[in-house]
C-alpha cells in the first residue's frame, strides 16, 4: 500500500514556511502522496435552517491547486493529490487547464480526486446547480480527458461546448488518474465505468465515521467494493486495477490503535492509504508536524 | 548594478517563449528578484483557438502558444522567492468564476506572504469565453460586479451580495489574503475602461503606441490620442467617482530587446514624464529563448539601475 499525508486544513493555520514544511517533511519521511480536500466559500449556518454538515464559513481551507503547486516547488518526488475537489462546482475547462498546469509544474505528479459533494449551500452562493452534478461531473470529466489528450477539442455537451479551441501546456502524463470520492449507488457505477480509484468511507473501517453522519453504509466493505468492480467488469474494465484508498485517523489515538486501521484497509485490499490528523484534537501546526514523524516511526511497516 | 526597489520595475513573463521545464520557470523569477525587478506579470489564456475555424476575428494568440496559468504558476514560484510581487498583467475576469478567483487570489497571497496583483481586463477572444461557458456581451458590467464582490470577500468573512449576476448571502473564503483587499488594477484602452479605472481600479496598465512604437499596438488601433489627455481623461472620471486620481497608480513599458539603451532611457523618460508609478520591461516577440530571457533581463538591470 501507499501511504500519503492528508494535508490538515482547517487546523494548520496560514504560516507559509510551516506548510512549506510539511510538504518537505511529507516527503522526507518517505511517505507517497499529499493530498488536500477542498472548499470555496464557507456559509453561515446561523441564517440557514436545516443546515447540516461538517464544514460552515469558520473552516479554513487552502485552495488546492495553488496550494499544491506551491508544494511541488519544494518537492520533487511525492505524489500531488486532490481529494477530494468537488468538482461541479467549478468551470471545465479552467480546471482542465490548472490540473495540467500542476502536472506540469510538479514533473507529472498529479491525481484528481474528485466529487459532487454534500454541500448545497456552497453551490448556491457560488451559482452552480446542486441538482444536476452527478449527471455534470460525468461530462465534466469526458471533457478534461479530451483538453488533455488533444491539442484542440470540439465538444458538445450539456453543460459545456468547446469549439475547435484546447490548452496549452498539456499535462506531462499521458493519462492524469482520476479518483472518486462518495458512497451513493450512482458513484460506485461511476468508479467501474471511469475511475481509475476510489475514496471510500467504511464506518466498520473509520471509527470516526460513526459520529460524524456516514452512517448510511454500514454494509460489509468487501461487498461495496466487489459491487464497484462488477460496474468496472459491466463497463468492459478490469474492476481489480482500480484503486482503493483508505485513511488512518492518528489524533488522539494510539499507535496500535494506528495499526488496527492500516491492517484492516490492508485487508480490503486497499492500495493506498492516508494519515488523517484532523479533527483529533491537535492544536498546532508543530502537532500535526510532529505526528506524521510519529507515524514513520511507530509503523515502519508502512514506509517498507 | 541591480534595480532599486523605489523604481519598481517589473518584468512581463514570458509566457509564450519561456517553455514547459519547471526549472526554467523558477530560474527565470528567482533571476528577474536576484537583479531587483520588483515584480512580474503573466499574461493569462485559458484557452487558445484554431484560427483556421474562428475567422471571424483576429487572434493575438492560438492554441499554438502555451499559457502558464497564472495562480497555479504564483503558487509554484512563491515558494521559489522571497519578494518578488505576482501580478497578473492580465487576467480576463469575466470568463472565470468570481469566488474561485478570489479564493484562488487570496491564496497566492497567503502563501507568498502578501504579494499577489491582480491586473484584469475583458479580453478580445469570445471563442475562450464560449468554452469557459461565460457570457461574452456582458463582460463590461459583469468585470465591474466581480471587483465590487472580490473586494468584499477579501475583506469579510462573512459577505451579504446581490448584483446583476451574483447573489451570495452570509458566505465567505477562509482564509482571508494577507492584504485586505488585494490590490486590482485593469488593462484596456476602451473609453469605459478609462472610465472603469477612475472609478474602481487601483491601477491601470495603459498601452499608448506613440510612448511604445510596437508590440501590439498595431492590434489596439483605437487610441492614438495624446496619452497626457488620455490620462487627464481618466483622472477626472476619478474624480467624478469621488476619488484622488493620485491614488491610481500606472505601469508603463519598455520594450527591450533589439534596441539600444538610449531607446530604452526615451521610453522610461516618456512614461515617467506621464507620472508612470510603475514600469515592466518586454521582452516577448523578438524570438528570445529561455536564456536570452534571463539575459535580457540582465542587460536591463545593468543598464536602468543607474537611472
Amino acid at each position: 500500500m501507499k501511504i500519503g499525508t492528508f494535508f490538515p486544513q482547517l487546523e494548520f493555520g496560514t504560516d507559509p514556511g510551516l506548510i512549506r514544511e510539511f510538504g518537505v517533511m511529507t516527503e522526507e519521511l518517505g511517505y507517497d502522496f499529499l493530498e488536500a480536500m477542498e472548499h470555496i466559500i464557507g456559509v453561515n449556518p446561523a441564517s440557514r435552517p436545516g443546515f447540516s454538515g461538517p464544514y460552515d464559513h469558520t473552516c479554513e481551507f487552502h485552495e488546492p491547486f495553488v496550494l499544491l503547486s506551491y508544494i511541488a516547488a519544494v518537492t520533487q518526488r511525492i505524489e500531488l493529490a486532490t481529494a477530494i475537489l468537488v468538482l461541479p462546482q467549478r468551470q471545465t475547462a479552467l480546471m482542465a487547464k490548472q490540473v495540467a498546469q500542476l502536472d506540469v509544474l510538479s514533473g507529472g505528479r498529479v491525481r484528481l480526486g474528485v466529487g459532487i459533494g454534500w454541500n448545497r449551500w456552497e453551490y448556491e452562493a457560488l451559482g452552480a446547480d446542486f441538482r444536476t452534478r452527478g449527471r455534470r461531473i460525468e461530462e465534466q470529466i469526458a471533457l478534461m480527458r479530451a483538453l488533455w489528450a488533444e491539442p484542440l477539442v470540439d465538444f458538445e455537451g450539456e453543460w459545456d461546448s468547446i469549439r475547435a479551441a484546447g490548452i496549452n501546456p498539456l499535462p506531462v502524463q499521458d493519462h492524469i488518474p482520476i479518483w472518486f470520492g462518495g458512497m451513493a449507488e450512482p458513484v460506485l457505477r461511476r468508479i467501474g465505468k471511469m475511475g481509475d480509484g476510489w475514496f471510500p468511507k467504511f464506518p466498520s473501517l473509520d471509527p470516526r465515521l460513526m459520529t460524524v453522519g456516514l452512517e448510511r453504509n454500514l454494509q460489509d466493505p468487501m461487498e461495496l467494493i466487489e459491487r464497484m468492480r462488477g460496474y468496472a467488469r459491466e463497463a468492459g474494465r478490469d474492476g481489480d486495477a482500480i484503486g482503493i484508498e483508505g485513511r488512518i485517523n492518528v489524533g488522539g489515538r494510539s499507535p496500535d490503535e494506528w495499526r488496527a486501521e492500516y491492517e484492516a484497509w490492508r485487508d480490503v485490499g486497499a492500495t493506498h492509504v492516508n494519515v488523517y490528523t484532523i479533527k483529533g484534537g491537535l492544536e498546532t501546526a508543530q502537532d500535526h508536524l510532529d505526528i506524521i514523524r510519529r507515524v514513520r516511526d511507530e509503523l515502519p511497516e508502512a514506509f517498507a | 548594478m541591480t534595480l532599486r526597489p523605489d523604481q519598481r520595475i517589473g518584468a512581463v513573463f514570458p509566457q509564450t517563449e519561456i517553455g514547459a521545464d519547471p526549472i526554467v520557470l523558477r530560474d527565470y523569477a528567482q533571476a528577474a528578484e536576484a537583479l531587483g525587478y520588483t515584480h512580474i506579470a503573466p499574461f493569462d489564456h485559458v484557452l487558445g483557438g484554431d484560427p483556421s475555424v474562428h475567422t471571424d476575428f483576429r487572434m493575438l494568440y492560438t492554441y499554438e502558444e502555451m499559457f502558464h496559468e497564472p495562480f497555479c504558476l504564483f503558487g509554484y514560484l512563491a515558494a521559489c522567492t522571497t519578494t518578488l510581487e505576482f501580478a497578473t498583467g492580465i487576467m480576463i475576469l469575466p470568463q472565470r468564476d468570481t469566488c474561485l478567483t478570489a479564493k484562488q487570489a487570496a491564496e497566492v497571497d497567503v502563501l507568498s506572504n502578501g504579494r499577489m496583483r491582480l491586473g484584469v481586463a475583458v479580453g478580445w477572444n469570445p471563442v475562450e469565453y464560449a468554452g469557459l461557458g461565460r457570457d461574452w456581451k456582458t463582460r463590461g458590467r459583469m468585470i465591474e460586479e466581480q471587483i465590487v464582490l472580490m473586494r468584499k470577500l477579501w475583506t469579510e468573512e462573512l459577505v451579504d451580495f446581490t448584483g446583476e449576476f451574483h447573489e451570495i448571502h452570509d458566505a465567505g473564503i477562509n482564509p482571508l489574503p494577507v492584504q485586505r483587499p488585494i490590490p486590482v488594477w485593469l488593462g484596456g484602452m476602451a473609453e469605459p475602461v478609462i472610465r472603469r479605472v477612475g472609478a474602481l481600479a487601483d491601477g491601470w496598465f495603459p498601452r499608448f503606441p506613440s510612448l511604445n512604437q510596437r508590440g501590439h499596438a498595431e492590434v489596439m488601433p483605437r487610441r492614438y490620442d495624446e496619452p497626457k489627455e488620455i490620462i487627464a481623461r481618466m483622472h477626472s472620471y476619478a474624480r467624478e467617482a469621488g476619488r484622488d486620481p493620485s491614488d491610481i497608480a500606472i505601469e508603463g513599458r519598455v520594450f527591450v530587446p533589439n534596441r539600444t539603451p538610449e531607446k530604452w532611457k526615451q521610453e522610461w523618460d516618456a512614461w515617467k514624464g506621464l507620472g508612470a508609478t510603475h514600469m515592466q520591461i518586454y521582452c516577448g516577440e523578438e524570438g528570445l529563448d529561455p536564456d536570452g530571457h534571463i539575459k535580457a533581463l540582465r542587460a536591463f538591470a545593468e543598464e536602468a539601475g543607474a537611472w
